[in-house]
């Protein structure tokens, strides 16, 4: 395990990898599949993260339910692409759709570690401690904002607004309802919770320091210079 | 005519959003059965935590029991859609300001009047009627989101109430209500069961409360059998 004090659930594999390796390797995937719109080049990244997954002993069926969701999306975004495109965009909205699924798994990875252990990990790489912490506040947001909108459907649909039945045009109307009401509330809980955290002595320290120092061991340090490196192979392997 | 419940029985730990799945099954609500007849007031009370929440929202389907049912007047809510069950079963939540979603005060009593496909003259007539009752016309045209807590609460008691549901279920319906305004929402309640034969059930903390305008009580612990 990294750092003595830690408390991880699951140890080994993803899991005991310092945080760092894995930040590079969210950077380095998505700057990589941005900057080529090479479809091996980028089926290749993909391979390479989902090869991380199976090996670093992530469960499969936890991650997939995690980012169910999200392949949705990227799967209906793909078919209303190559509808309004035709055969021309097919090519293009793969890329898109490809580049998205890095992103998404390159995120799946990062989910195999404690959010704590990347918030010290901004902080030692000198990150300001408010920025990094804004950075996490960030990533806790996308729950909030889905916990929200659950909510807000539910209630809707009790006060007689019945989605299913309603046409195209009323659907559509009817869900950007729901649009309002989602962000005022994520924003007013963000809000509050920022003043909370003032109150309660927030930034009162600025020098801050932590119990818990990360250290990179020799497998940390090795993947980290890694990911980059088999990322750029891949494009001079495929892109000529 | 009744609410019925029976073998109800609900874990959160199956509940997809948890992340972590180190997580024994503790049930929120445990082989819970109980009945609440229409015309009456049933008071639920219990401790924190002991599932009275949760209860609240099996009942009205938004969530799913794990084992047992949920029976409007003998037929399964299983498999029934929210927008309908909630035309017959009105829920006034534990947090006001998480089921408010207009821009005004007055779109807001007007939401579910509208979605029950009332003709205008009823809606006008309702809305002025709850929002006088709960002291709230002069916030017609105001955003729910600036109202206090308390203003908050009798909004959604008042929008949900102006649906005239058949069963009324009402989480911690008094929690931020002052003396006066706790008084007016129980003789609402009591003229709701005996006029409209309103089956309402009250899940409540507050004794001096439940004493006053409940029928029956019936007493949940923590993960237990009712
Ligand atoms: N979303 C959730 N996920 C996981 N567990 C939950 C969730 N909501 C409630 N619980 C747990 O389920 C149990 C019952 O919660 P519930 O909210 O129904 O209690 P309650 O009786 O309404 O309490 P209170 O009097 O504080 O309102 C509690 O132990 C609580 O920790
Ligand atoms: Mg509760």
């Amino acid at each position: 395990m990294t750092g003595g004090a830690s408390n991880h659930v699951k140890s080994g594999g993803l899991r005991s990898i310092d945080p760092r390796p894995k930040l590079m390797l969210m950077v380095s995937a998505s700057t990589a599949c941005m900057l080529t719109g090479n479809i091996p080049h980028i089926a290749g990244i993909l391979c390479v993260l989902i090869l991380t997954l199976v090996v670093g002993g992530a469960d499969m069926l936890v991650v997939l339910g995690r980012i169910r969701a999200l392949l949705l999306l990227i799967a209906a975004l793909f078919v209303i692409q190559t509808i309004f495109a035709g055969m021309d965009g097919l090519l293009l909205a793969a890329v898109l759709s490809l580049r998205l699924l890095v992103v998404v798994l390159a995120a799946a990875i990062l989910l195999e570690g404690e959010i704590r252990d990347y918030l010290l990990a901004l902080v030692q790489m000198k990150l300001p401690y408010e920025l990094a912490f804004a950075v996490i506040v960030g990533l806790h947001f996308l729950p909030i904002l889905r916990d929200e909108a659950v909510n807000i459907y539910c209630y809707m649909q009790l006060r007689g607004k019945d989605f299913k039945k309603l046409g195209i045009a009323k659907k559509l109307r009817a869900y950007s309802g729901l649009c309002l009401p989602i962000l005022a509330g994520a924003l007013r809980r963000a809000y509050e919770t920022s003043i909370a955290m003032d109150l309660r002595g927030f930034r009162a320290m600025p020098g801050r320091t932590s119990m818990r120092r990360l250290s990179m061991r020799g497998t940390d340090v090795i993947l980290t210079i890694f990911y980059p490196v088999i990322f750029i192979a891949l494009g001079f392997i495929f892109v000529r | 005519m009744a609410l019925e419940v029976k073998n109800l029985t609900f874990s959160y730990a199956r509940n997809p959003s948890r992340k972590r799945r180190d997580f024994s099954p503790v049930f929120a609500v445990n082989d819970f059965s109980a009945v609440f007849e229409r015309g009456k007031i049933t008071a639920v009370m219990g401790p924190n935590g002991c599932g009275k929440t949760t209860l609240s929202k099996l009942l009205v389907g938004i969530l799913k029991p794990l084992r047992g049912g949920v029976f409007l007047d003998g037929e399964n809510l299983s498999g029934r859609r929210l927008a309908e069950i909630g035309k017959q079963i009105g829920l006034v939540a534990q947090q006001p300001d998480r089921q408010l979603f207009c821009t005004s005060v007055s779109d807001e009593m007007e939401f579910g009047l509208k979605c029950l496909e009332l003709d205008s003259a009823e809606i006008e007539a309702r809305k002025a009627r709850y929002l006088e009752y709960f002291d709230l016309e002069r916030y017609a045209e105001t955003f729910p989101f600036e109202l206090s807590t308390g203003e908050k609460q009798r909004l959604v008691i008042a929008a949900v109430i102006a649906m005239k549901p058949a069963y009324l279920i009402l989480d911690e319906p008094t929690s931020a209500l002052d003396r006066g305004r706790k008084a007016a929402l129980g003789a609402l309640l009591r003229g709701l069961a005996s006029d409209e034969h309103t089956g309402v059930v009250l899940f409540s903390h507050d004794e001096s409360f439940t004493a006053r305008y409940a029928d029956g009580v019936i007493k949940m612990e923590e993960g237990q059998t009712g």
